[in-house]
């Protein structure tokens, strides 16, 4: 069974999955999908719009003659990545209530 | 297809977004196919799927998000505006119905004022019948030659005048339902902020 990972959830652990180093393209995109199952195509217009509200920045390299060009979470963004962390666990508890039947019909 | 085909294709299907959005787009891939390696080549682009289907993520992330930033939409072309409203994950009937009751709304208008201009043509020629009808008459009967002579050009003066007013009362009523659609779509852009 699959749920689909999108919209704010999905910019979400972009921002996560970069709050410890930052990383380029191709790099990144193997990363998110390790852990979920996201198509390949979905990752740049999410980095763009994470670049668009100043939660992301990025850095050029050379690499092997020619440019990288590498993701970096913001101050911004690792605020939030905070509020998404806060949001997620009310949402999660959420779910499990409901899952498990423990909300009363 | 080899990579440089779907970077062709890529490049075209993007071609109607601004130019540095086109660069910045290509330049991902790019890269992504350079560090995927040329090994990978074939795995990347079953995984990436159509370079249509790529564009069309790309276009409609652009369409969402950076149209309803703006203040306005004038400027960008309309059918980027529609894609703006329909790709945004709000209720689409709602935005189906308008745009739905806008289109009905405009063809009944343009019934009416082409009715209205028919029956102004209509007066218009009636007016130059007449007219020429008083000149022939003027033989039998010169008093009522001449008064066809003038109740054709009255005629043709209510006639090109009504014309004249329902072209510009048409004008009036499209820019200002244009407006007026204009303005909702904004409203509502701005709504789901």
């Amino acid at each position: 069974m699959r749920f689909t990972v999108a919209g704010t959830l999905l910019d979400s652990c972009v921002l996560g999955a970069l709050q410890g180093r930052p990383a380029y393209g191709y790099e990144l995109t193997q990363q998110i999908q390790a852990a979920i199952d996201v198509s390949e195509s979905t990752l740049y217009p999410v980095l763009r719009r994470l670049l668009q509200s100043g939660k992301l920045d990025t850095f050029d390299e050379p690499f092997d003659g020619r440019n990288r060009r590498y993701y970096r979470i913001t101050g911004q963004g690792k605020a939030a990545l905070q509020d998404a962390m806060t949001a997620w666990h009310s949402y999660k508890e959420s779910i499990e209530t409901l899952l498990t039947g423990g909300i009363e019909p | 297809m080899n990579r440089s085909d779907f970077m062709m294709e890529l490049r075209k299907a993007l071609r109607r977004l601004p130019p540095s959005e086109v660069e910045s787009a290509v330049g991902f891939y790019e890269e992504y196919f350079d560090d995927a390696g040329p090994e990978n080549e074939g795995k990347v682009m079953t995984e990436l799927g159509s370079p249509k289907a790529v564009a069309a993520k790309i276009i409609g992330e652009y369409a969402v998000n950076e149209l309803n930033q703006k203040t306005t939409w004038r400027g960008y072309p309309l059918w980027l505006v529609l894609l703006g409203i329909f790709a945004s994950p709000v209720a689409l009937p709602l935005a189906l119905a308008v745009v739905i009751t806008a289109v009905a709304l405009i063809f009944t208008l343009v019934v009416v004022f082409f009715s209205l201009g028919a029956a102004a043509v209509a007066v218009v020629f009636l007016g130059i019948v007449v007219f020429f009808a008083g000149f022939a008459a003027m033989g039998q009967s010169f008093g009522t030659g001449v008064f066809f002579v003038g109740y054709g050009l009255f005629s043709l003066a209510v006639g090109t005048f009504l014309a004249w007013g329902i072209v510009k009362l048409s004008r009036v009523t499209f820019a200002a339902l244009q407006k007026g659609l204009a303005n909702y779509l904004i409203r509502r852009g701005e709504r789901k902020q």
